[in-house]
């Protein structure tokens, strides 16, 4: 474990993620005079990033980044202002409905904030909410962007664990509309006690059909990428290269975009998909020594001892990835917990698809938690309001979040129901607690 | 010092002129593989007659945009890092000889990479790519400079963070000074 222990000071310490998960086990290796290891760590670095199945992941970024310019987000909002507007805390529902529909697009927590929040944060204070609350409905309804498929999340996890994309983009569904409805409910209380306004008068129908026309098309993006892998006629990869295309496409002809932004969105994209690569082969890299020193079958061995009651297993799990989570990045989470705690909790009988959907959505609901979540510093720089003040807000919406944490984990007929309906669900004979679940 | 500033200015230019070159090779490697299967696509289901080498081609520029991202990555401080402890520490001395000892870090790291890419090079000539038919070596050669480049990268960290050792508050003014003018060039 002595690499584990390397690995965790140096990145407790500030080393970059990516140079800790190669510093330790390399440095376990030298001091083990194991250095022909060294090979092996660095081939596996290699392998990580030559992957068919991570081609996928750069288009669903460039995807993201072109639908994360401000003309489309603009017809998100207005698709669900025309809808929600009018109920009282419109703008409220109108951010978290639109962090939905923003799911689709980008997959991720920090775009969603960052897109949505310049945008809503000034309107809602304008609209009298305070400053504080915006930004808090802002963090919280965010973490929707990688739980609703398509999510780049979710392909990192898949890669990793060699779990089935198509199966975990449907395992996805439920989860993330269960927070984001979850949410305008909470949203809806707090209404009604705090005395939110409302945001505009009830729209006509001809201004709603409008507005559902402008979002329509930005909104096939995710209904050509999910439909495909779904439907099984595209692969991840294809489907992600159409989107792109298609975004591209849409943005170019609604003006949204033009042909000198090309170089800005794809160099932004290129970046962004570079550093995320190589973390992965980083974390293929670690993955390959968690497995070397059988530290999966240690974590399950010491899971084991302390109970082997499925239920109480997941909730110290999902305690311990709450806590990862209010630390570290979701990204690296995944990464680097995914290929120790996965194996793991398989062997406790809880099935890969269950267990990869509760992670995903802890650690993203991590994202919004003080004192690391990325989220929460996107909201706090965006509305000039501190930390503190917005993750005093966020309290309801964390309640919220966590319940539905707790209702996937113990109902894994949330999660499972929609995959195996599609075929995509290969339950193992270990598993006979979720059997029950999904009636199977 | 003024040795080590010298270093630092010229390391700067050089790895200033890297960066530029560097994300317009990647936008531009990003821009083609897109290209390039979004038409893998037509042919496999317009014209029924996939081609064999996209994958390939698609794979090869993948790691290339990684490795020709990784130094400019790392000047630029976009790998994700836990500073939840070390921004307790706020700037002072013990925080730059941190930043400087994680500097040797990586270079140590880069080191050793270095020469596992070169040896991987060597083997490549070896093997070849089925649908491309060339050598792996062209996957492989964005690697060893990749890393070179960032142990150059690496060693401009340590000439900007040393000073910070022996007068934190001059180091600190000067990052800040280095900040806004970032925070104005992004402006603009």
């Amino acid at each position: 474990m002595m690499y584990f222990i390397i690995f965790l000071v140096m990145m407790f310490g500030g080393l970059a993620v990516v140079f800790s998960l190669l510093f330790g086990p390399g440095l376990a290796f030298v001091i083990d005079g194991k250095l022909m290891f060294l090979k092996l760590l660095y081939s596996r670095l290699f392998n990580g990033v030559y992957s068919p199945p991570l081609l996928a992941l750069p288009f669903f970024i460039v995807a993201g980044e072109i639908m994360n310019q401000g003309g489309i987000t603009k017809n998100l909002v207005k698709l669900a202002q025309a809808f929600l507007g009018h109920r009282r805390g419109g703008l409220a529902h109108v951010n978290i409905s639109s962090s939905m529909l923003f799911a689709g697009l980008s997959g991720s927590a920090v775009a969603d904030t960052s897109a949505l929040g310049a945008m809503l944060i000034p309107a809602m204070e304008k609209n009298g909410y305070t400053r504080r609350f915006a930004a808090a409905v802002t963090a919280a309804s965010s973490v929707i962007g990688p739980i609703i498929p398509p999510s780049g999340l979710m392909i990192l996890y898949a890669f990793v664990m060699n779990v089935s994309v198509a199966g975990l983009f449907a395992a996805g569904l439920v989860p993330g509309i269960t927070i984001g409805l979850g949410l305008m409910a909470m949203t809806a209380y707090l209404a009604r006690v705090r005395n939110f306004p409302v945001a505009n008068e009830p729209m006509p129908w001809s201004e709603r059909f409008q507005a559902l026309w402008d979002g329509a098309i930005p909104m096939m993006t995710p209904v050509i990428m999910l439909g495909g892998i779904l439907a099984g006629i595209f692969t991840p990869t294809e489907a992600a290269a159409v989107g792109a295309g298609y975004a591209l496409i849409v943005a170019l002809a609604t003006r949204q975009m033009n042909l000198k932004d090309i170089p800005r969105v794809f160099t932004s994209a290129a970046i962004s998909s570079g550093v995320i690569l190589m973390l992965v082969g980083a974390a293929v890299s670690f993955a390959s020594i968690v497995s070397f020193y059988h530290t999966p079958e240690k974590m399950a061995r010491m899971i084991l001892s302390i109970s082997d009651n499925p239920y109480a297993v997941f909730f110290l799990v999902n305690i311990l990835l709450f806590i990862v989570g209010m630390f570290l990045d979701a990204g690296p989470a995944i990464l680097i917990l995914g290929p120790i705690l996965g194996p793991a909790m398989a062997q406790v009988g809880i099935h890969p698809l269950h267990f990869a959907v509760v992670m995903c959505v802890n650690v993203t609901v991590g994202l919004a938690t003080p004192p690391m979540g990325l989220v929460l510093f996107v909201a706090a720089g965006l509305s000039r309001e501190s930390l503190e003040k917005i993750a005093v807000e966020m309290i309801p919406f964390l309640a919220v979040e966590f319940l539905v944490i707790f209702l996937i984990s113990y109902f894994p007929i949330l999660t499972l129901s929609i995959p195996k309906w599609l075929g995509y669900l290969d339950v193992p004979s270990a598993a006979s607690w979720i059997l029950r679940g999904v009636g199977g | 010092m003024t040795a080590l500033l010298n270093v630092k200015f010229i390391l700067g230019k050089v790895n200033d002129l890297v960066d530029k070159i560097a994300v317009n090779l990647a936008w531009m490697m990003l821009l083609a593989i897109t290209l390039l299967n979004i038409v893998q696509v037509f042919y496999r289901y317009v014209l029924n007659n996939a081609l064999s080498w996209s994958e390939e081609a698609s794979l090869w520029m993948m790691v290339w945009i990684t490795f020709i991202i990784l130094p400019l990555a790392y000047r630029r401080g976009l790998n994700i890092s836990m500073m939840f402890f070390r921004d307790k520490l706020g700037r002072n001395r013990i925080e730059f000889l941190i930043r400087c000892l994680f500097h040797l870090i990586v270079i140590v790291i880069s080191v050793v990479c270095f020469y596992q890419a070169v040896e991987m090079c060597k083997s490549g000539t070896r093997i070849e790519l089925p649908a491309l038919e060339i050598s792996k070596v062209w996957v492989y050669a964005i690697m060893p400079p990749a890393w070179i480049l960032l142990i150059l990268a690496a060693v401009e960290g340590i000439c900007i963070d040393f000073p910070g050792i022996i007068n934190p508050d001059s180091a600190r003014n000067a990052e800040d000074g280095r900040a806004d003018e970032l925070s104005e060039e992004a402006a603009v």
